[in-house]
């Protein structure tokens, strides 16, 4: 037996009797297992809504050119967060709560820009939410007043 | 011949660094105390050479905000300052905004404002994801 191999060496030896050797291959795939398992732990389950941010001049920005509708998020008497829909001072939705905003903004044409302008005591959980009621009617672009 | 081969203890130790690297810099992002506003629609996937901005409650209760970026708490003339040099030096392309979903939109205007004055024309705000959430519905 060894005559017939001459002096190899144990890599050769194993490559002779079992073909490739695989623990180069599963040591790099583990070790990526565990990063993207520890850095989905670490990260969580997050989404990203992108926003534009309205020019100071013309806050008409978001829209290029055309007047954009003006989601304006207020506090209401009893303290709930109240949305109104302005188009050139016209106001095309009334004063509507944050969970029928949805249903309100469904009438509205695609793809027409949409500056949300809330009041300073509004949480920033309402733009937030007023945002999303948006994104799922099909209004993409979203932008949000910097209050000048 | 008889010699300890160390390629497998320099493969071992060159993984812990770059993941306790890596872990490191996620964690100086996400050191503030924040509970996001929950979303259903949004991207999965962001722009690299992002700053996060974290804008978390004082944890004296008085209701403040503080703004929290690269591991350090910043005015937001500061913020103004580190957004400015970041994008003259081309690294940065974009700002994600962690702010916590019960402060008033007071506390995070100013650094949307600061996002503006350093030319950048929009700001990602994070989310967590709720249930049911839908990809790609973004604004």
């Amino acid at each position: 037996m060894s005559k017939l191999h001459g002096r190899r060496s144990a890599l050769q030896m194993y490559e002779m009797h079992y073909g490739p050797n695989m623990t180069p291959m599963v040591d790099v795939v583990m070790v990526i297992l565990i990063f993207f398992m520890a850095s989905a732990a670490i990260l969580g389950p997050e989404w990203f809504l992108r926003s534009t941010l309205a020019q100071p001049k013309s806050e008409a920005a978001v829209a290029e050119g055309e007047p954009p509708l003006v989601l304006g998020l207020s506090r209401g008497a009893s303290g709930e967060v109240l949305a109104r829909v302005v188009r050139d001072g016209r106001e095309i939705v009334p004063p509507t709560s944050m969970a029928e905003l949805q249903g309100a903004l469904a009438g509205l044409e695609k793809g027409v820009g949409v500056l949300v302008k809330p009041d300073a005591d509004v949480p920033y959980d309402a733009v937030v939410r007023a945002h999303e009621a948006c994104a799922r009617v099909g209004l993409t672009r979203v932008g949000v007043s910097t209050g000048e | 011949m008889g010699k300890i081969n160390v390629t497998p203890l320099i493969d071992v130790v060159m993984c812990l660094i770059v993941f306790y690297l890596i872990v490191a810099k996620l964690a100086s992002d996400r050191q503030a105390e924040v509970v996001l506003p929950s979303s259903r629609v949004g991207e999965e996937v962001i722009e690299a050479a992002t700053l996060v901005v974290n804008v978390a409650q004082a944890a004296d209760g008085t209701g403040a905000a503080r703004i929290i970026a690269e591991g350090r708490e910043l005015s937001s003339e500061e913020l103004v300052v580190l957004l400015q040099s970041r994008r003259e030096a081309g690294r940065l392309s974009g700002v994600q905004l962690r702010a916590d979903r019960a402060l008033p939109f007071a506390s995070v205007q100013p650094v949307l404002r600061a996002a503006r004055e350093a030319g950048l024309g929009s700001v990602t705000l994070v989310t967590s994801r709720q249930d049911g959430s839908d990809a790609g519905g973004a604004p």
